[in-house]
């Protein structure tokens, strides 16, 4: 039993993890309508940008902090700018010329960032208190990950909810996901707002990539590897829906704590498969709505 | 039933269909080819190049057969695939797996059991897949494809695993030192293919599927069963896809789960939107196009490789989305604009598009100079302003001669991109610096060549269009 | 009864767009449906082409039940259709546009080797000329002006040689010259072609010269069906729809 749990609490943080990442891609999605290839780039800067923060800036793991509340804003500009500089001159056009103008992109800042940071694996330490690990069941588990990995999620979550469902702004948002040519025609600013949506994306991928860095490596590459993570989370989930992100992520999360366990060499295939199952009985995800023709 | 006139009257060319004509040519290019190509190792090992070049067209043949089979389903059936590479696999694998594990199998067998392999694999596949639209099927051929890719990884006593599969045995004439034996085989076999596929394309299999990619809601009401034609364009580039797979395999006498992974993809998507889907040796010129700048840059700077290849995509996207060779432009077609607004606009998209080629033009030949040479980089960014202030001036004055629609200026512009390439040579910048002023090239034919504009030339037009607008 | 629609209702959601719906067309037939936007017209057309699913009712061709049947079905079986906001192959050439359809009518379309340039070019030119685009043969089907597509329009639909041509709003966006010459060529191509007719419209000039049978929708429902004198005197279609225009 103690070791159910200690799985279920290993799934939990992993997805976790990717719910930040994924989050980003999903709200994107459902109110651009664009499936943003540069989000798992998004994450990957803010790894490297915390990096830099804690090693070169500050010199001392204590920045984790500073980090945690500059890196995810550096990233929203970032994310703004290649908005306002690219996505903007798209959104009319085919979603496939958005799909792969995101891909231009990853290209692009996959080798940026081997150009400013080299190619090595890079890693940072977790904030002082935080080292050491935690008996849970009899089980260690890095301190890091309860105490600061699975509230910031919850955290973000319910954030995220109360924003969109209780705030003015988040309606607008939420409205634009229903009907965006109605919010134009309702006096909204659309390009506004959607620079804004997009930034609001990368601020949740940069915040990923800060959470995530001191559990794993730091490495050019990640991006690619973290995206494909996340498309499976959305698209279990259903793209679009953040509930259905949630969902998604604790379903990879699970599926990977218990594949390890149990198949220990099919886990990966096991989700790829339950990704085309999803896709072939549900496309629209597990909370998604109904698939519309465009997409 | 009359159109209401037009201020711009644009007389229509009607030409009789001669393309009777050009379809037996079109054979004759393909024996010529053939003939051509079939010699180009000697000549090469004659000049004293490197043995590395045979081994580079002939991969190039074998990507360009696999983007003219990934373009089947893209750029003429308007499905994007996402997870093509997923048929390489199946071929190099089956093909592999025939000749390594049952001793004695004839090769031919095995080469042909390579397309029979994909095609099943695609109906299968394809089954699922075709019920889904855009992004989702998308989304589908990629999960399906790393299936594939885990799949072999993980299935060690069978594949190998990620070690992959080595020492297939392969006939000895197809090996030899020079590799021109291999280039050969490859030639031949893939010329082949893509002939095949050439008759595919433009027989009335291939103008269904054309249709399909056009509106298939209206195919569906002239009686095409929209679903079973896509599934069965999945098919025939799910079988020319293994083919391809298969000849890769031949050249390493080995196979590796990457054959299959979601980049090889990717890279296939990007050489045909690099040639242009719409055309059918577009991908053949993009896979011709992206081997050559890989093997270019990745000798000297292979750091930045995928940033050139980036930047590539998005002023492609941007400037020229039908690629090289795309002659139809991918613009909306269906527009009820009367002859002189759209030379209007389009001129107005030719000036604003303009300014992409001429900023990447810029930072390209500023960035790999730089590389080269990077003590300097002071001095070359200092110049590269200078440049960027003078052209700036230039070229904004040069557009607004160019909306007198004299014809000087059509000529001025498409000379143009000499000065750019002249700085490119004078400056040894790898050839791959010189692909942006060549698409710069392509991208202003383009558009001041395309027929309507083409008509507006010549006729001091510019009070008609002015007042063009309210013609409608 | 060439074509029999029968007590078809069709509902979205609670949102119920047309209701009990019953038209008969016999053969040989010019018959049009009228009504004011939104009163069902094009849902009924869809109904009938197979591009929607009717919630109740039934729909008969040639006495067999086509209820439920994929639009590439009914097609086959012998109705062609035209659209309302014009329907074509955009990218493709005026040729190309007809080609596919008779193509696809003479079950060649499984064809892969032989050029597709040497087949049924005949038939294509016939039908480019019957509808008057002889001449832009080699155009690029999306760049033509609107009348022009709307004579490709009818083109693909009689490529499918059909024996019910259902045409939609076929004389939309045109100026009554252009009005005028369109409704003559149909006509001229039904009788020529003893095809039957069935065409929704908003022009009633139009519809009061060529329609032998009126059917009125309003709201969803019948309102009225008869000759063209009957349904002009009919004081509820006066009411409703003509009123305000008469």
């Amino acid at each position: 039993m103690s070791d159910f749990f200690v799985q279920f609490l290993n799934g939990v943080t992993i997805a976790m993890t990717i719910y930040l990442i994924a989050s980003g891609l999903s709200l994107v999605f459902g109110v651009l309508g664009v499936l943003n290839f540069a989000h798992g780039s998004l994450y990957m800067y803010g790894s490297f940008l915390l990096f830099t923060l804690m090693r070169s800036v500050f010199h001392s793991p204590s920045s984790f902090w500073i980090g945690l509340l500059v890196v995810p804003l550096l990233v929203a500009i970032l994310g703004a700018a290649l908005e306002m500089g690219f996505l903007r001159f798209v959104y009319k056009a085919d979603p496939l010329y958005q799909l792969l103008l995101t891909y231009g992109l990853v290209l692009i800042m996959s080798d940026v960032v081997k150009l400013i940071w080299g190619a090595e694996n890079q890693s940072v330490s977790r904030p002082p208190g935080f080292n050491g690990s935690v008996a849970i069941f009899g089980q260690l588990f890095p301190s890091y990950s309860i105490f600061i990995l699975l509230p910031c999620g919850i955290v973000t979550m319910i954030g995220l909810y109360v924003f969109l469902n209780r705030t003015r702004l988040g309606r607008i948002i939420r409205a634009a996901t229903q009907d965006r040519e109605m919010i134009g025609a309702l006096g909204i600013n659309v390009r506004l707002l959607y620079t804004g949506v997009f930034a609001l994306g990368a601020w949740l991928g940069g915040l990923g990539g800060v959470i995530a860095a001191p559990m794993g490596a730091i490495y050019p590459g990640m991006d690619l590897d973290i995206i494909i993570d996340a498309f499976i989370v959305v698209v279990i989930g259903g793209l679009g829906s953040l509930a259905g992100t949630v969902l998604g992520a604790l379903i990879f999360g699970l599926l990977r704590s218990f594949g390890i366990l149990f198949v220990p060499q099919f886990e990966t295939l096991f989700i790829f498969i339950l990704m085309a199952i999803v896709l072939v009985v549900r496309p629209q995800g597990l909370l998604g709505k109904h698939v519309t023709s465009g997409h | 039933m009359n159109t209401p006139p037009t201020t711009l009257t644009v007389p229509r060319q009607v030409t009789v269909p001669t393309r009777t004509a050009r379809g037996d040519r079109t054979t004759w290019i393909f024996v010529a080819a053939l003939v051509l190509l079939f010699w180009v190792p000697e000549a090469i090992l004659y000049m004293g190049w490197a043995r590395f070049w045979i081994t580079l067209l002939a991969e190039v043949f074998i990507w360009g057969l696999f983007a003219v089979a990934f373009n089947l389903l893209m750029g003429y059936t308007g499905m994007i695939s996402f997870g093509q590479a997923a048929y390489l696999g199946i071929g190099g694998y089956t093909t592999g797996l025939l000749l390594k594990k049952i001793s004695g199998f004839p090769f031919a067998l095995g080469l042909i059991a390579a397309p029979v392999s994909g095609a099943l694999a695609a109906l299968i596949i394809g089954y699922f897949c075709i019920r889904l639209t855009h992004t989702y099927f998308a989304m589908l051929t990629l999960a399906f494809s790393m299936i594939v890719y885990y799949t072999a990884f993980k299935w060690y006593d069978f594949t190998g695993g990620d070690n992959g599969l080595i020492g297939i045995p392969v006939p000895a004439w197809v090996q030899d030192p020079t590799f021109a034996n291999y280039y050969k085989f490859v030639l031949v076999v893939t010329l082949v293919g893509v002939y095949l596929l050439w008759r595919i394309v433009n027989s009335p299999f291939g103008k269904t599927l054309t249709a399909i990619r056009e509106n298939p809601d209206r195919a569906g009401f002239v009686g095409i069963n929209v679903k079973r034609y896509q599934l069965y364009a999945f098919i025939v580039a799910g079988a020319f896809s293994a083919l391809a797979g298969a000849l890769f395999m031949i050249n390493e006498r080995s196979v590796y789960p990457e054959l299959a992974f979601w980049t090889r993809s990717t890279q296939v998507l990007l050489m045909s939107i690099l040639g242009g889907v719409y055309t059918f040796f577009g991908p053949i010129v993009g896979a011709f196009m992206l081997q050559l700048m890989d093997a270019d840059i990745t000798k000297d700077y292979p750091q930045i490789w995928q940033l050139f290849l980036g930047s590539m995509l998005v002023l492609i996207l941007y400037g020229l989305p039908g690629g090289i060779m795309g002659f139809i432009q991918a613009r909306d077609t269906a527009s009820t604009d009367d002859a002189a607004t759209r030379v209007r606009k389009a001129m107005g998209e030719f000036s604003r598009k303009f300014w992409y080629f001429f900023a990447a033009a810029l930072f390209f030949t500023a960035f790999f100079h730089i590389l080269q040479a990077p003590d300097t980089w002071k001095t070359t960014v200092l110049l590269t302003a200078a440049q960027a202030v003078v052209g700036v001036v230039l070229c904004t004055w040069m557009l607004r001669q160019l909306n007198t629609f004299t014809q000087l200026w059509r000529v001025v512009f498409l000379v143009f991109p000499l000065l750019p390439l002249a700085l490119h040579i004078a400056l040894h910048t790898p050839l791959s610096g010189l692909m942006i002023v060549v698409l710069w090239a392509v991208f202003i034919y383009n558009y001041l060549w395309q027929a309507e504009i083409r008509e507006a030339f010549g006729q001091p037009q510019h009070v008609a269009l002015d007042i063009a607008p309210e013609a409608q | 009864m060439l074509l029999r629609v029968e007590k078809v209702t069709k509902s979205f959601d609670g949102f119920v767009a047309v209701q009990d719906v019953e038209i008969t067309v016999a053969q040989g037939q010019m018959a049009c449906i009228i009504g004011p936007n939104g009163a069902g017209k094009s849902t009924i057309f869809n109904l009938i082409t197979g591009h929607l699913q009717p919630t109740r009712g039934k729909i008969f061709f040639r006495d067999q039940d086509i209820t439920g049947l994929p639009p590439y079905t009914i097609c086959q079986l012998g109705m062609g259709r035209s659209f309302q906001r014009t329907n074509i192959f955009p990218r493709l050439s005026v040729f190309d546009n007809v080609q596919v359809a008779v193509l696809a009518h003479r079950k060649k379309t499984l064809n892969f080797f032989t050029p597709s340039k040497k087949l049924v070019q005949d038939e294509t030119y016939a039908l480019l000329a019957q509808v008057g685009l002889a001449d832009e043969a080699q155009s690029i089907s999306g760049m033509l002006s609107y009348g022009f597509q709307k004579q490709l329009e009818l083109g693909i639909a009689l490529a499918s040689e059909p024996a019910l041509l259902l045409l939609d709003e076929p004389t939309a966006g045109m100026s009554p010259q252009e009005t005028a010459n369109a409704i003559a060529l149909i006509a001229k191509i039904v009788r020529e072609r003893g095809l039957t007719l069935l065409f929704t419209e908003h022009d009633m000039d139009v519809v009061f010269s060529i329609a032998e049978k009126i059917t009125v929708l309003h709201q969803g429902q019948v309102l009225a069906e008869g000759t063209a004198t009957e349904v002009r005197g009919n004081p509820e279609v006066q009411r409703v729809y003509l009123g305000e225009t008469a």
